[in-house]
């Protein structure tokens, strides 16, 4: 098997007496795609944003390649630049064109020259099929197309992983599709990706894990075969008895 | 030297035959500005000539005195006397004003026997050019022998132009609809044509130091301002500390007590500033402290998810702040930042009480010289001038905010709905946060 690009041990966050994580271990392999599954309140989101320290954990300790993420000497910047991430609500930077956004981190962090940023942007729109909205404002665009921006924004960075926080769960039905279809072509092209979904169509067909949490742990995680068809966890089952 | 004094010679030798000892010794006229030794065209004064006529002179039976072209002698009386030592007798005669000239029959005719005698006309109401300049006075002396011009001993006289807002009242002072106007108590006192005119014409040197002192102070307190807003949301508790101590006395005290505190205090230290640099680090000081809330209600009122996409993408805290948060926070908070403008504009006011001579200052003076109201009426007008078409252009952009940031349907369809929340007390989130520090601000 691949090396392990992020590993999770014991992970716990406790927001004042609320204890969302409670001891969560994780190992995710280069070139793998995980997708967390479980109800609302159930810890996923909370972990995906310890991997790049958007939370602080309570305890417990994360790695992504060779270093230690929980660890305050980390310079978590520059861990960042190769975590991408990718939010429910887009966060796009509303000031700037898609162009715009896609090239603020790479002139400001990775210290590329504008010309070089600007065509890398238009490289990474294109590929999420935005080559026409170059110049438009984040309010120009739908949901779905704000969201490819975002996409194109974390890819153009030249990430080592990829977070998606519940991609397309703000996102009207009929603009799901675009997003998946481009989250798709990513783990088809061999990227890293740890996805917060309940998008159970997309697990199926394209994760190579799906790992179930709920009240702060790990329940079950196999295949997605394995834990969508032949569920061991009665809390999975129960779940998976909800949504379908 | 020696030609000079046989020219003199000959001159004291020749003057007694030929009469041409009668000279002017006086040709001038009272001062009638507001101030000072100016004598004005265009306003009436009085004009006074004399002429000496010394033993051995011929008779004078009467005189001619030419006034500068221009001058207006048709409201003026005309006095004649002789002067004798130290008497003065009043002499009855009918001058006669014949364009700029004035004739005095001398009747009987001035002699001089028992010592040298003087001949006075004073001119009343004599109204010279409004142009101004230096003007010569001809005189002409008629004796048995004839006419005779007589040289003037004294300097021309010099009449200074009017401006153009005192050629202004001058007309006005003649107008019959202005003196019907200001007949009406009320107007009179608070809109007075006159006062409006001279209002403005004194009080514009106030207004430029009123918007220079702003002009240099508001810029001044943008930095502070936003230093104080990141020491206020610092993560070292002391910096945070300070900052909010600093922020809450300033905003806790009368800007009134802080200038008092700065022009007398300081002096008494020993320190005496500049009281223009002085008055502008006050005005800088106070206004950072307002800023400093305007900027980081505004700063915190950017979605956390902002800070979060900057972060995750790698960049450091003044990155995210540089290239993400200011930017949006700049257009949020211009309208409150333009109100503390206008704030400030109008508090420049309060540095009069410290004797910087400034809009409210020169209205002051004007107002206690001449006794009406209406300076401070036209210092409003100066101040409106500024401050009207600012709160138009927050109104705009708390318009376009609206739109922006609130959808445009909700604003299009109803435009009033936004400013009436306005002001509603304090609902939540950073918005409401921003909204909320901008009202206790107004309240100032």
């Amino acid at each position: 098997m691949a090396e392990v690009i992020v590993r999770i041990e014991k992970l716990t966050k406790s927001f004042g007496s609320l204890e969302v994580l409670k001891g969560v271990d994780l190992e995710v392999h280069k070139g793998e795609v995980v997708v967390i599954l479980g109800p609302s309140g159930s810890g996923k989101s909370t972990m995906l944003r310890c991997i790049n320290r958007l939370e602080v954990p309570t305890s417990g300790k994360i790695f992504f390649e060779d270093a230690e993420i929980t660890d305050s000497g980390t310079d978590i910047n520059k861990l960042r630049e190769h975590i991408g991430m990718v939010f429910q609500q887009f966060n796009l930077f509303p000031h700037l064109t898609a162009k715009g956004n896609v090239m603020l981190a790479q002139q400001r962090v990775l210290k590329r020259s504008k010309d070089e940023a600007e065509r890398l942007a238009e490289e990474q729109l294109n590929k999420v099929g935005l080559g026409d909205k170059l110049d438009y404002f984040p309010a120009q665009l739908s949901g779905g197309q704000q969201q490819r921006v975002a996409i194109a924004r974390a890819l153009a960075m030249d990430p080592h992983v990829m977070l998606f926080d519940e991609a397309t769960s703000a996102l009207d039905p009929e603009l799901v599709r675009g997003v998946l279809d481009v989250m798709k072509d990513l783990a088809k092209g061999g990227m890293t990706m740890i996805v917060v979904t309940h998008e159970m169509g997309f697990a199926r067909e394209v994760a190579d894990r799906a790992v179930f949490m709920d009240e702060g742990v790990v329940h079950e995680q196999g295949t997605p075969e394995e834990v969508f068809d032949n569920p061991k966890s009665d809390r999975t089952k129960d779940f998976l008895g909800h949504i379908s | 030297m020696a030609g000079l004094l046989g020219v003199l010679l000959v001159a004291a030798l020749v003057a007694p035959v030929t009469a041409g000892a009668l000279s002017v010794t006086q040709s001038s006229t009272r001062p009638n500005g507001s101030a000072g030794q100016v004598t004005y065209g265009a306003i009436p004064t009085r004009f006074t000539w004399q002429m000496l006529v010394k033993e051995g002179d011929p008779a004078v039976s009467a005189v001619r005195i030419t006034m500068p072209p221009g001058t207006d002698l048709s409201k003026s009386t005309i006095a004649v006397a002789l002067v004798k030592g130290l008497q003065q007798q009043p002499l009855i005669t009918t001058p006669i004003i014949n364009g700029q000239t004035i004739e005095v029959p001398l009747s009987p005719s001035v002699e001089t026997s028992g010592g040298s005698s003087t001949v006075r006309v004073t001119v009343q109401d004599v109204v010279f050019p409004a142009r101004g300049g230096t003007f010569k006075v001809e005189s002409v002396a008629v004796t048995a022998a004839g006419a005779q011009p007589v040289p003037t001993q004294t300097d021309p006289i010099v009449i200074a132009p009017m401006s153009v807002p005192e050629r202004i009242i001058n007309w006005m002072n003649g107008s019959k609809v202005i003196t019907a106007w200001n007949s009406v108590r009320f107007l009179q006192m608070f809109i007075n044509p006159q006062m409006i005119v001279a209002s403005i014409n004194l009080e514009f040197a106030g207004w430029l130091l009123s918007m220079f002192l702003v002009l240099i102070g508001f810029p001044l307190a943008i930095p502070i301002g936003l230093a104080l807003a990141f020491a206020k949301m610092a993560k070292l508790g002391i910096v945070r500390g300070i900052a909010s101590a600093y922020v809450n006395v300033i905003r806790g005290t009368p800007l009134f007590l802080q200038m008092y505190i700065a022009f007398f205090g300081l002096p008494l230290m020993g320190i005496n500033p500049n009281k223009y640099v002085l008055g502008i680090t006050v005005l800088a000081l106070n206004s950072s402290a307002y800023l400093a809330e305007i900027f980081r209600a505004g700063i915190q009122s950017i979605s956390k998810g902002q800070f979060e996409a900057a972060s995750s993408l790698g960049m450091n805290y003044w990155q995210s702040m540089q290239y993400v948060i200011i930017p949006q926070t700049v257009k949020r908070v211009l309208p409150t930042m333009t109100s503390e403008f206008i704030l400030l504009y109008k508090d420049t006011a309060m540095l009069s009480a410290v004797g910087v001579f400034e809009l409210m200052l020169f209205s002051k003076n004007l107002s206690a010289n001449s006794g009406n109201v209406t300076p401070y009426v036209v210092a409003a007008g100066f101040y409106l001038m500024v401050t009207t078409p600012l709160i138009r252009y927050v109104r705009s952009l708390e318009e376009h905010l609206a739109i922006a940031e609130g959808g445009a349907a909700a604003s299009e369809t109803k435009p009033k709905k936004p400013k009436a929340n306005k002001w509603a007390p304090a609902s939540e989130g950073p918005e409401a946060a921003l909204q909320a520090s901008v009202s206790k601000h107004e309240s100032r």
